[in-house]
């Protein structure tokens, strides 16, 4: 079929001329052979009929060629591993610090004890009434009853007042209950409540409770358990920054081989997935570098630790990343750098495809 | 194979690349694409291989409207497509192997067949002794040797050559295209663009001249002959 229109043809006819070959050369042209044996043909290879096969070839090929590239120029990406380590290692830390203060103010949760001072008014059957009211609550373990003349001679024994005490001509001590706390409560939360609601007898003038500190303790270590939570929310969303910026530059960098891929055929996916394994593997490698440097610095504070827990005769050891933490590190490294990597990529490939 | 009907291309520049070109290749067909640089033949080309989209007319591969292949037929069908550059386009951080095994990579080939295949390219096209050197230690006929085997080693229905002779001398550029030729008999429909006239002319197969965009002659010299001898 014929299209070319025929005016412009007479116009740019010197084109058509050398192509068109003119008389005299015609004859020389006809002559020559033109038939050559045809070539060896390459044996037609099958492309392969299962797909699944291919596909895990290809995430083979993937695999290898980015732990490859990473390999052969390790050290032109050390200040991203270093950036990416630190921002895991800083969380995990703080995660860490904050274990240990939980274990510390669990083992140092003795049986605590709630003295309630009764009022003045109050006699020895108010006093047992009240006492007996207590007992049935669940969350106590056991009431006991000190009369006055009890704590005066307790107070005795204890003081160097005896004399002036002597010269008094009553008793000012009053009834006091003490309220021994089971060990669940004081574990749960339940009991800095507990404690409130004795405080609001009207019988009680005052109440004390020795472990009063420990429950400000724990709210603040729960305070700064949320601080770590947001902290390391920063610090992952920092670590899916680098990553992202590092693959953008990397797919930046190699622009001219993803179009070649894609010009031989290669879809979006297949592009993409050696980047993907770029990201894994920055987020693998940092994930094992945080491990090392957490370990690093459990294993400094070690010894420091145990010599002031002993200087208070306590047992206390420095609790290191269990099994499980350490695995979940490196699950959480992993999956950002896939992110990262995934999110970048993704960005340059529904970029139009523009050859040049 | 491929037909165009009518296909017009308009760059955002405002430049008119290609005007209302016409035409018709069939399977098994060898065709060269001539005119002078800037004419549209490397646009024509782009078209074909689905890396540009017409602004006006319609392409057909295979009887399929092109407009009308989805993101997944594009990969699936530059996979049956061998693409030969003028400045190769190689990847030279990889062997000669590693490139010309890329398409067999792409479409998740054994390694055992990329190797066997490859291996039978290389020799194919003369440069089975290059096999592990980089290509850019190669000279410019070696490395467009290597192009060419990236192109056919997938055994493409369809190959694209632009201007694959574009920096050789006339020896090499001859050699060259006595490859394509090659590949033709073996079946497979060739479109070469080239602007060197005396070697199209040489090679006697069918020309399709373009002039500022537009398609201004469709040469075929088996029948010019049979016209000339008819009429002597």
């Amino acid at each position: 079929m014929i299209l070319g229109p025929k005016n412009i043809a007479m116009r740019s006819s010197n084109v058509v001329k050398k192509i068109r070959p003119q008389p005299a050369a015609k004859q020389k042209l006809a002559n020559q052979p033109t038939e050559k044996p045809p070539a060896n043909g390459i044996a037609a290879v099958p492309f392969d009929k299962s797909p699944i096969r291919a596909w895990l070839r290809s995430h083979g090929y993937s695999l290898f060629s980015s732990i490859g590239r990473l390999w052969r120029q390790p050290f032109t990406q050390i200040l991203t591993f270093g950036v990416l380590a630190l921002a895991l290692a800083l969380p995990t830390m703080g995660h860490l610090a904050l274990k240990n203060l939980h274990y510390l103010s669990a083992a140092a949760a003795q049986p605590g004890d709630v003295s309630l001072f009764l009022r003045p008014e109050i006699d020895l059957a108010g006093a047992t009434a009240l006492q007996n009211r207590i007992q049935t609550g669940a969350l106590v373990k056991q009431v006991n009853l000190k009369t006055p003349d009890e704590a005066l001679a307790e107070f005795k024994q204890l003081t160097s007042f005896t004399d002036a005490l002597n010269a008094l001509d009553a008793n000012p001590l009053p009834f006091v209950l003490v309220v021994e706390l089971s060990r669940e409560t004081l574990q749960s939360g339940r009991a800095m409540k507990l404690v409130e609601d004795l405080r609001a007898n009207p019988e009680v003038e005052i109440a004390q409770f020795d472990q009063e500190w420990l429950f400000r303790l724990k709210a603040i270590l729960a305070l700064a358990e949320r601080a770590i939570w947001v902290f390391g929310a920063l610090l992952a969303l920092t670590v899916l920054l680098v990553i992202g910026n590092t693959i953008r530059l990397e797919l930046a960098a190699r622009a001219d081989e993803i179009q070649i891929m894609k010009l031989v055929g290669a879809d979006n996916a297949f592009v993409r997935r050696p980047f993907l394994y770029s990201g894994f593997w920055f987020g693998a490698i940092a994930a094992v570098l945080a491990l090392a440097l957490v370990s690093a610095t459990v294993w400094l504070l070690t010894p420091g630790v145990g010599n002031l827990a002993r200087s208070y005769g306590s047992e206390f050891q420095l609790q290191g990343l269990s099994l499980l933490e350490s695995a979940i590190l490196f699950i959480c490294g992993t999956a950002l750098g896939w992110i990262g990597a995934l999110i970048a990529a993704s960005a340059h490939m529904s970029a139009p495809e523009n050859p040049q | 194979m491929i037909r165009f009907d009518c296909v017009g291309k308009r760059f955002f520049s405002g430049f008119q690349a290609l005007e209302d070109v016409s035409f018709d290749v069939q399977p098994g067909e060898m065709v060269f694409l001539t005119g002078h640089s800037g004419a549209g033949k490397s646009t024509l080309l782009k078209l074909i291989a689905l890396m540009d989209r017409p602004t006006r007319g319609n392409i057909f591969i295979d009887s399929q409207p092109a407009q009308r292949f989805s993101k997944h037929d594009v990969p699936a069908y530059r996979r049956s497509l061998g693409l030969v550059f003028q400045d190769h386009r190689l990847l030279f951080d990889r062997s000669v192997f590693d490139n010309v095994a890329l398409p067999l990579i792409v479409a998740g080939l054994p390694h055992a067949h990329i190797e066997k295949q490859v291996q039978a390219t290389l020799e194919r096209v003369g440069i089975a002794d290059k096999t592990r050197a980089s290509p850019i230690t190669l000279s410019g006929g070696e490395q467009q040797r290597v192009g060419i085997a990236r192109a056919v080693v997938s055994r493409p229905k369809i190959l694209l050559a632009d201007e694959p002779t574009g920096n050789l001398d006339p020896d090499l550029s001859e050699e060259i295209m006595q490859l394509f030729l090659d590949f033709n008999k073996t079946g497979t429909t060739v479109l070469v663009a080239s602007h060197d006239l005396r070697l199209v002319r040489k090679l006697e197969k069918r020309v399709l001249v373009l002039d500022h965009g537009r398609l201004i002659d469709d040469f075929r010299p088996e029948e010019h002959r049979n016209a000339e001898f008819k009429r002597g």
